[in-house]
């Protein structure tokens, strides 16, 4: 309480304390001056005794009043208007600094959003820990785990849970309005929305009573916050209206909040649990609090026995239950260490701009030095200017986050729309983008930029030697600060431009990853059947045969197949067991099986290593044909030609499941004909899996890939191929895309995404570079203004005036440059195992240090330049 | 602020008191007593008010308070602890 009335009367009634002080003060002499009389001393003499004893008045004023409280705050706020006053002298300095310092803490914050998105808090649901992804253990591996109807009952019954539900997500076809729309659908058992704690915006998500287990569920569909906007404008109406499904009337029954379900699905419908065993779906839950998963994991084990019992197909022997919280599951993807990489990066690039706006303040030295010897003159102490000091660079810093916070603000979602598809939950990060963790990292980042950038010009000018300023050529000590600032921010960043270098060139070698097939100029129309339509073998063979038959007499199209899955590599089949009579079958894994027409070799441009492609009349015949891919015969058959073995595929007696018919007649049994080229099945990054290539009619699916070989401009013919499957079947929908967008979302976008932003971080870093190293030059160059010119009047040569001007900071950049290579070199071994690519490489490091050179001879240039056109007389005439 | 303990005093009289106790070994000069004096106040351990000197001249006048009074005996306590055990440990070394 006294300590804020004290400093409430100091700050606020600051001229009565000053009254009183200066009254006590002058007490003291009067009294002092008495007392001298009275040992018997002269008026004058007393006063002049009772003076020294005192010493200066105003010290003695000054001396209280540092001892004041908030006197800081006094301070703080004087200095804080002398450096928006000393900046508005110089703008061109201040808006470098302060643009400088904004663009490094604008990427740091933004990328730190994004870690913190992605790490920290990925999901909006409430108690997120909480929420868990069953799987289980099977030979030491984890695989996807899918419960019966019975099975989640007994799982929801656990005492592990506050609640389970079951999870799918499928595809429904919006019918009644013009063209038919495929919707991505999230589907959950109708407890879901309620375990996860998802709370509506308009209306009320379902309930346990909107789809009891083993009944239908209500009609009903809660609409994304996306969806909503699409498709109702954003207008509260729309709770209570009802849209077509599959040609079903659902009715809207709520809207969601803008962060869930950000990406991925528009629509959320209850599931049909229904009590038939071929029926199975993944499961999540929330624990109970207390329960860890390790425990649920213990805990679970004997329910686990129980399913492997009841349901064997499913569950292998001496299975082991895994359960790992959402969060978990979102840390293992692949792209949380890039992320790290990259945020490190927009560290790096931030430290840069701090030694640049060290720089830029120690180059300010020449009218700053004189200022200062002025101050520590008449009695600022040391501390008082270095505070000075940091206030001004807590200023710069601070302008700069703040405009750095705007700006990632406007960037951020331009930056996420880059990001590769799934690879961050970023429903959170959109719905509010600038949040308290962040802005606490850009105040912090500030005040960490703020110390670092002002530290050592503070630590320089705070001394300020009055002789050396009396004198107008500043010594050479002086500025052996700038030029190791330089260096360091020339090795760093060196660092950075190898690093961007590098992934420069990971990207350039992904474009020249030979593929195996032509994607260019190929798109795809994805047909996705209606629940419960073309049921039968026969009438879904015909409708697909018409299609394909519709397809080609679309102007510009060259060629048509039909492929059961993507069909676009990297994107393949699926596995599927092989057997060759009277042997084991080489390899872990069952090989990749395609499902296609015979033209689709052709169409795709994949070559025919050996043997044939069966024809239209052998796809149906028996025994069935098939073709397999180089890595395949390679590895089944190695000492002999795979074409005429017989293999049994026993998935293609019976299928696996509802959705895919079997043709009549089928038995299993193949016969290769052919050796086709390999392309990338597993991923862009990994050599191919052995692939067999099977008629699409032996199996039909309920969903069909029709790829088609166009003119230039495929996209313009998405209209024509939405008619032309309209003239088919007005109801059936058809989504088109591009095999180039294939490859880019399958491997390429996080590649380019992390080369994009390094590139953006190199150009600035280089930026930064140019601009400290002019200013150092320039510096040295008003410094040594007099003695160049007493020099050439003496009879030196420009090119000798030249020569001093800009030799400490090409030795600096050299030993820059050096450093920042050796860093780059000892660095590799680390950021490898992040995989952006090598830095050791010698082209990079080679291409790196040219950029940096010229780059820097160029900058220098100019102030080097203007040292050579002094004019003697006018050097000499400066004071 | 034992200078202050018998009676208020102002500036003059404090340093001439101080040079009184300590027999002349400390001469304390107006640049360090009256920003000690502040900060006192400002602790709450001296209070001032102005008053006529002797001579009948304005003075602030200094005097202890009861939370003056308080850290004086704490303070004393822990001096006269440091004093012994200083004294012990230059008996032992010696």
């Amino acid at each position: 309480m006294r300590f804020l009335t004290t400093l409430f009367r100091n700050l606020w009634r600051h001229r009565a304390v000053e009254r009183d002080l200066d009254e006590e003060v002058r007490a003291h002499v009067e009294l002092l001056v008495d007392e001298y009389r009275a040992t018997g001393m002269e008026d004058a003499a007393a006063r002049r005794a009772a003076r020294l004893e005192l010493g200066g008045t105003e010290q003695v004023k000054d001396a209280v009043r540092d001892v004041r409280r908030g006197i800081w705050l006094e301070h703080f706020w004087q200095d804080l208007r002398y450096a928006l006053r000393t900046f508005r002298r110089s703008p061109g300095f201040a808006a470098t600094a302060v643009v400088s310092l904004a663009v490094g803490i604008a990427a740091a914050t933004g990328l730190f959003s994004i870690v913190n998105a992605a790490l920290l808090h990925p999901f909006p649901f409430a108690d997120i820990n909480r929420i868990v992804t069953l799987g289980m253990i099977d030979k030491g591996a984890p695989r996807g785990l899918s419960v019966t109807a019975r099975q989640l009952v007994a799982l929801q019954h656990s005492d592990l849970f506050d609640g389970a539900f079951a999870l799918d997500t499928w595809e429904m076809t919006l019918t009644g309005e013009d063209l038919p729309e495929v919707v991505r659908t999230q589907y959950f058992s109708a407890n879901g929305l309620n375990v996860l704690g998802v709370p509506p915006l308009l209306g009320r998500v379902f309930n346990e009573a909107d789809g009891p287990a083993g009944a239908q569920p209500q009609r009903v569909v809660v609409l994304t916050y996306r969806f909503w906007q699409r498709h109702f404008g954003g207008r509260p109406e729309a709770v209570g209206q009802t849209v077509h499904l599959n040609r079903e009337p659902y009715t809207v029954i709520g809207v969601l909040p803008r962060q869930y379900f950000y990406t991925g699905p528009e629509i959320l419908v209850p599931l049909d649990l229904t009590f038939d065993p071929n029926f199975a779906w993944s499961v999540q839950a929330r624990l109970k609090r207390g329960v860890n998963p390790r425990m649920a994991e213990e805990r679970l084990q004997l329910l686990f026995d129980q399913f492997a019992k009841e349901a064997p197909q499913r569950f292998p022997k001496d299975v082991r239950p895994l359960v790992r919280t959402l969060v978990e599951t979102r840390r293992a993807a692949g792209f949380v260490p890039t992320l790290l990489l990259i945020f490190a990066a927009s560290l790096l690039l931030l430290l840069l701009a701090c030694a640049n706006v060290s720089i830029l303040l120690l180059a300010r030295g020449t009218s700053r030095a004189h200022e200062f010897a002025v101050r520590a003159a008449i009695g600022a102490s040391r501390g008082r200017l270095m505070r000075q000091l940091l206030v001004e660079s807590l200023l710069l810093a601070f302008s700069g986050a703040a405009l750095g916070v705007a700006a990632g603000y406007w960037a951020l979602p331009a930056l996420l729309r880059r990001l590769p598809a799934n690879s961050v939950p970023v429903g959170n990060l959109m719905a509010v983008p600038v949040n308290v963790p962040v802005l606490l990292f850009s105040a912090g980042l500030a005040m960490a930029s703020a110390l670092i950038c002002g530290l050592s010009p503070a630590w320089s000018f705070s001394r300020p030697r009055l002789m050396a300023t009396a004198r107008t050529t500043a010594g050479v000590e002086s500025r052996r600060a700038h030029h190791l600032l330089l260096a360091a921010q020339i090795a760093l960043t060196v660092l950075l431009l190898v690093g961007t270098g590098a992934a420069v060139r990971v990207l350039i070698g992904l474009y020249r990853t030979s593929l195996g097939y032509d994607p260019h100029d190929v798109i795809v129309a994805t047909i996705n059947l209606p629940e419960n339509t073309y049921r039968e073998w026969d009438g879904r063979a015909t409708f697909y045969e018409r299609l394909r038959d519709r397809m080609t007499e679309v102007p510009q199209v060259e060629s048509v197949a039909l492929a059961t899955y993507s069909g676009i590599p990297p994107q393949s089949g699926e596995r599927s067991v092989v057997e060759v009579p009277g042997r084991d079958t080489p390899g872990d894994e069952a090989p990749i099986v395609q499902r296609i027409s015979a033209d689709y070799f052709s169409t795709m441009k994949i070559p025919l290593i050996r043997g044939r492609v069966w024809s239209d009349s052998e796809s149906g015949g028996t025994p069935h044909v098939a073709v397999v891919n180089q890595t395949m015969a390679r590895a089944w058959w190695p000492d002999e030609s795979a074409i005429g073995r017989r293999v049994r595929m026993p998935d293609y007696v019976k299928p696996p499941n509802p959705f895919r018919l079997a043709a009549p007649g089928s038995d299993g049994w193949f016969e290769i004909v052919g050796v086709v080229g390999d392309t990338p099945n597993v991923g862009l990054h990994e050599p191919p899996a052995p692939s067999i290539y099977v008629p699409y009619t032996l199996m039909l699916s309920d969903s069909l890939n029709v790829i088609l070989r166009t003119s230039p401009d495929p996209l313009a013919m998405t209209r024509s191929i939405r008619e032309a499957v309209g003239t088919v079947d007005p109801h059936q929908p058809v989504s088109v895309y591009r095999a180039e967008g294939v490859l880019a979302s399958a491997g390429w976008s996080r590649e380019r995404f992390v080369t994009l932003l390094l590139l953006g971080f190199a150009m600035f870093a280089l930026m930064l570079a140019v601009v400290g190293l002019y200013s150092v030059v320039s510096y040295a160059v008003s410094c040594r203004f007099k003695e160049f010119g007493i020099r050439m009047a003496l009879g030196a040569g420009r090119g000798r005036i030249v020569n001093a001007a800009v030799q400490p900071a090409v030795l600096a950049i050299v030993a820059g440059l050096v450093a920042g290579l050796a860093l780059s070199v000892g660095l590799n071994k680390i950021v490898a195992q992040w995989s952006i690519g090598n830095l050791n490489d010698p082209i990079v490091l080679v291409a790196v240090s040219l950029v940096l050179f010229v780059a820097a001879m160029m900058s220098a240039a100019i102030p080097a330049n203007r040292a050579a056109s002094i004019q003697p007389v006018d050097a000499l005439r400066i004071d | 602020m034992r200078a202050l303990l018998l009676q208020p005093d102002h500036g003059v009289g404090i340093t001439r008191r101080i040079q009184q106790i300590t027999r002349g070994t400390f001469d304390v000069k107006p640049g360090s007593l009256f920003p000690a004096l502040h900060r006192l106040e400002e602790r709450g351990w001296l209070a001032s008010q102005w008053g006529e000197s002797e001579n009948r001249r304005r003075a602030k006048y200094y005097k202890l308070t009861a939370a003056g009074r308080r850290e004086i005996d704490a303070e004393l306590t822990n001096w006269q602890r440091i004093v012994t055990a200083i004294g012990w440990a230059i008996k032992a070394t010696s």
